[in-house]
C-alpha cells in the first residue's frame, strides 16, 4: 500500500493536471491515491477503481457494436458506420491502460486484463458485426476442410491449399471432434483466439528486449495496437505465425548468446565512431546475459523446435522460410547457440518441397523464379497496385503506408534511443531486418510488404516502445500516462482506418450466403461457376465438385473489346470454358462493392456485367435479390448430371 | 509429490474425461466445441512441455499452444498420407500421447532446471 505522501503527492499532480488539456488520467491516478491512503476508502475499493476504466469500456464496447448496421460502412471502412460510443470504449481502455502501467507497483494481472480486453475489443469488431463470417478466403479454407473431411482426399493437384494440408487437416480433425458440419460453425472468433495465442510469445520476447516489466508491456500493446495486416482470420499463416513467435522466443532466451562479429579492433573503431556521431554513449554497449540453460532442455528444447517447425513446413508456405531466415540471421551474427538449426529447417524445407509439394512446384516453380530478385515487379505488386480504388479506399491505404512508415521511423528511433543508453539489442534489430529479405526474393502476390511488416512487427514494435517510453522511473507519472494514453488513443484511430478499411467488401450478407446455398442445390456437380472477382461466399462446400472460374484472373477479351457487347464476350468466354456443361454467371452485392472500393475491371465491373446480362438473351436469371443474381448461361450443354 | 507437479497430469486427465464425455454425448454444443478447442489445443503441448520444467511460465505457456497445434498436425498428415485420412485415428492417437506424457511427468524429477526469469 502507498504511504499517505505519495496519495497527497498524487493529489497534488491530479490538482495540477486538471487544470491541463490532459486531465482524465491524472484525475483517474488521483482518485486510486485517495483510495489508497490509510484515511481513504479499502483496497477492494482502490482495485475496482483500477478495474472500473476497462469495465465500462468494454460494456460500452459491446452496446455500441451492436448497434453497427453492417449495410452503413461505406469506402472508408468500419470505422464510418461505428457509433461514438465506440471511440469512448477505446478511449476508456487506453485511460485504463495508462493508469494501470503508470501504477507504482506494476500488477501483471491488472496489465494482463488491460491487453486482454484491449484485444478482443480490437479484433473481434466483426465477429460481433457479423451475422455471416467475413472474408472470403475463410469461405474458401473452410471448403477445403469440407472436402478433406468428406473424401478423406489430399489431392495436391486439385490447387496449393492441397499441398501444404497441415493446417486443414488440423480443423478438420477438430471439425470431427467438435461434431460440427463446417469449419464456419467455429471460426467466427478467430482473429481474437489466434491474436490471443500470441501474447504469451509476444511477452517471452518482450522481456528478451528487456528486464524494464512496463516497458516489456509496452511493446506487446503496441504490437497489438499496430497489427493492422489481418492476416489473423481462419488460415494457416494465422496459426502458423503463433508457431513462428514461440520458436522466436526459445530462440532469443534459451539459444541466446552474446557472440561478437568483428574482431576487437574493429569493434572499437566502431564504437568510437558511434560515439563521435554521439549515437551511444561511451562505455560497453550491453545485451542482456542470456539465461542458463540445462544442457537436458536445451537437447529438449531443440527437439520441440524441430516439431514445430515440421509442423508448420507442412502447414504454410511462407512461415517457414521467414522462420528459416530469422535463425540464419541469429546464427550469422553469432546470436544464437543453436547453430545446426537453420540447417535443419532448410532439409525439413526441401524435403517437403521436393516431395510433397512437388506437384504445386512443377507447375509455379519456373514463374516464381522469374519474380525472384525483381524489385520493379516487388515494389509494383506490392505498393504500386494497392493504390488504387475510390478516394475513401486511398485515403486508408495511404494510412497504411504512414503507419507502417511511423512503426518503423519509431523503431529506428527506438534503436538509437537504446544505443545512446548502452542498451544494444542487436538480435532484435537482425530479427526485424531478416524478413525484408524476401520482398526482394518474392512479391508473393503483391503481398510481402503486409507479411514483412507482420513479421517484423514483435521487434519493430519493442523498439518503438523504447523510442516513445518515459526514461527511467518517470514512468510513474501523471506525465508518463498522459503520454501512454494518447499514443494508444492516436494509434487505435489509424488502427480503425487501416485494419477495417475494407469492410464494405468483407462482410457478407445473410441473402448472399443464402444464394450461394440455393446455387449449390440447383447446379449440376461439374458445372462451371463464374464470378466477377474472388469477393463472395463460396467454395464453403463443393469445393473440387465444380469448375470455379473468376473473370478477374481469368477473362481477357482483348484489345478490340467493347464494352456494348460485354454480356456476349463473358458468354463466349463461358462457352469455352463449360466444357458442355451447364454454365452460371454469379454476381453478389460483396462484388459490386469490391469494384467500387479497389476498382473496376478492365472490362468493366459487376454492377456494369450485371446490367448487361440481365438484357441478354444468352442469360436467364436464376437467382435475383437485392444481395445477388446469379444467370444460367443458355443453350450448348448436353446435360452434365 | 508437490501439488506443482501433480497439477498438469491432473489437468490432462480431467480434460480427457471431459472430451471423452462430450464426445459420448454427442451432438452440436457450444460446450463440446469448447472442450474440443480446448483439448487440442492445449493439452498435448501441456504434456510435453511440463517435461521440460521450464521455469517461465510464459514461455511454457507459448511452447504449449504451439506444440499442441504441432503435434495435432504431425499426426493428422501421418494417418492421412500413410494410412488414409481417419479422425478418429488422428484423435486416438493424439489422445493417447497426451495422456502418456501427462504420465510421463508424474515419474520425472520435479525441480525446475533454468531461472524463473528468462529476462
Amino acid at each position: 500500500m502507498r504511504t499517505t505522501g505519495r496519495a497527497s503527492g498524487g493529489l497534488a499532480a491530479a490538482a495540477s493536471t486538471t487544470r491541463s488539456s490532459g486531465a482524465g488520467v491524472a484525475r483517474a491516478r488521483a482518485l486510486l491515491d485517495a483510495a489508497r491512503s490509510p484515511g481513504g476508502a479499502s483496497r477492494a475499493l482502490s482495485h475496482a477503481l483500477e478495474v472500473a476504466p476497462i469495465a465500462v469500456a468494454a460494456a460500452l464496447w459491446i452496446l455500441s457494436m451492436l448497434a453497427v448496421d453492417p449495410r452503413e460502412i461505406g469506402d472508408i471502412g468500419l470505422i464510418g458506420a461505428l457509433p461514438a460510443g465506440t471511440f469512448a470504449a477505446f478511449a476508456l481502455a487506453c485511460v485504463g491502460f495508462a493508469i494501470a502501467i503508470s501504477r507504482p507497483r506494476l500488477s501483471t494481472p491488472l496489465i494482463l486484463l488491460h491487453v486482454v480486453a484491449l484485444v478482443v475489443m480490437l479484433y473481434g469488431a466483426t465477429s460481433v458485426i457479423d451475422k455471416e463470417p467475413a472474408f472470403n478466403v475463410v469461405w474458401r479454407h473452410a471448403g477445403v476442410v469440407d472436402h478433406i473431411a468428406t473424401t478423406g482426399d489430399v489431392d495436391a493437384t486439385i490447387d496449393a491449399y492441397f499441398n501444404w494440408p497441415g493446417f486443414f487437416l488440423w480443423a478438420a480433425a477438430v471439425s470431427h471432434a467438435a461434431g460440427l458440419d463446417s469449419t464456419l460453425d467455429w471460426s467466427g472468433w478467430a482473429p481474437v483466439v489466434f491474436e490471443l495465442s500470441y501474447l504469451p510469445a509476444l511477452v517471452v520476447i518482450a522481456r528478451a528486449f528487456t528486464q524494464d516489466q512496463r516497458l516489456a508491456w509496452g511493446g506487446v500493446w503496441i504490437f497489438y495496437l499496430t497489427n493492422w495486416v489481418g492476416q489473423d482470420y481462419f488460415s494457416p499463416q494465422a496459426i502458423s505465425y503463433l508457431v513462428y513467435l514461440a520458436v522466436i522466443a526459445v530462440a532469443l532466451t534459451c539459444f541466446a548468446r552474446r557472440g561478437r562479429l568483428l574482431p576487437e579492433r574493429w569493434r572499437d573503431r566502431r564504437d568510437r565512431l558511434l560515439v563521435k556521431a554521439r549515437v551511444r554513449a561511451p562505455g560497453l554497449l550491453l545485451d542482456p546475459e542470456p539465461p542458463a540453460v540445462h544442457p537436458l532442455q536445451r537437447s529438449a528444447l531443440l527437439l520441440v523446435t524441430v516439431v514445430l517447425v515440421g509442423a508448420v513446413v507442412a502447414a504454410h508456405q511462407l512461415t517457414p522460410w521467414m522462420i528459416f531466415g530469422s535463425l540464419v540471421a541469429l546464427v550469422l551474427f553469432r546470436r544464437s547457440s543453436a547453430t545446426g538449426l537453420p540447417g535443419i529447417v532448410f532439409l525439413l524445407l526441401l524435403a517437403w518441397l521436393s516431395y510433397m509439394a512437388a506437384a504445386y512446384l512443377g507447375g509455379h516453380l519456373k514463374p516464381m523464379l522469374g519474380q525472384a530478385l525483381d524489385l520493379n515487379e516487388s515494389v509494383s505488386a506490392n505498393i504500386g497496385s494497392r493504390i488504387a480504388g475510390s478516394e475513401g479506399h486511398l485515403l486508408v491505404v495511404k494510412l497504411r503506408l504512414l503507419m507502417t512508415a511511423i512503426v518503423w521511423a519509431l523503431a529506428v528511433a527506438g534503436a538509437v534511443r537504446g544505443l545512446r543508453r548502452g542498451r544494444s539489442r542487436a538480435s532484435f534489430a537482425y530479427l526485424a531486418l531478416a524478413p525484408a529479405a524476401f520482398v526482394i526474393l518474392q512479391p508473393y502476390g503483391g503481398e510481402m510488404l503486409l507479411r514483412v511488416y507482420l513479421f517484423s512487427l514483435p521487434f519493430t514494435a519493442c523498439f518503438a516502445a523504447q523510442a516513445l517510453a518515459p526514461s527511467g522511473h518517470a514512468w510513474t507519472s501523471w506525465r508518463a500516462g498522459l503520454r501512454v494514453a494518447l499514443v494508444g488513443m492516436v494509434a487505435i484511430g489509424g488502427f480503425l482506418y487501416t485494419r477495417y478499411g475494407n469492410e464494405s467488401a468483407t462482410l457478407f450478407t445473410s441473402q448472399e450466403v443464402r444464394s450461394i446455398e440455393r446455387l449449390y442445390d440447383l447446379a449440376p456437380q461439374k458445372s462451371l461457376l463464374v464470378a466477377a472477382s474472388p469477393n463472395l461466399p463460396w467454395k464453403q462446400r463443393h469445393y473440387a465438385d465444380y469448375r470455379y472460374r473468376l473473370l478477374s484472373s481469368r477473362f481477357d477479351p482483348g484489345p478490340g473489346f467493347r464494352p456494348a457487347v460485354l454480356a456476349a464476350e463473358v458468354a463466349a468466354y463461358m462457352d469455352r470454358e463449360r466444357h458442355r456443361g451447364k454454365a452460371y454467371l454469379v454476381l453478389t452485392r460483396s462484388q459490386r462493392n469490391y469494384d467500387e472500393l479497389l476498382g473496376a475491371q478492365p472490362w468493366g465491373s459487376a454492377t456494369e456485367l450485371q446490367r448487361a446480362v440481365t438484357v441478354s438473351p444468352r442469360f436467364r436469371p436464376v437467382i435475383v435479390n437485392a444481395d445477388a443474381a446469379i444467370f444460367e448461361l443458355r443453350g450448348g450443354e448436353v446435360g452434365a448430371r | 509429490m508437490t501439488r506443482e507437479r501433480a497439477l498438469r497430469p491432473a489437468v490432462i486427465g480431467a480434460s480427457a474425461a471431459a472430451l471423452g464425455i462430450v464426445m459420448a454425448v454427442g451432438g452440436q454444443s457450444l460446450l463440446r466445441t469448447a472442450v474440443v478447442l480446448w483439448f487440442l489445443g492445449v493439452c498435448p503441448g501441456l504434456a510435453l512441455v511440463g517435461a521440460i520444467r521450464l521455469a517461465d511460465p510464459w514461455l511454457e505457456a507459448a511452447l504449449t499452444l504451439a506444440l499442441s497445434f504441432a503435434i495435432t498436425v504431425l499426426v493428422a498428415l501421418v494417418t492421412a498420407y500413410g494410412f488414409g485420412w481417419s479422425p478418429p485415428a488422428a484423435l486416438a492417437v493424439v489422445v493417447t500421447l497426451t495422456l502418456a506424457g501427462g504420465a510421463a511427468q508424474l515419474l520425472l524429477p520435479g525441480e525446475r532446471l533454468a531461472p524463473r526469469s528468462l529476462a
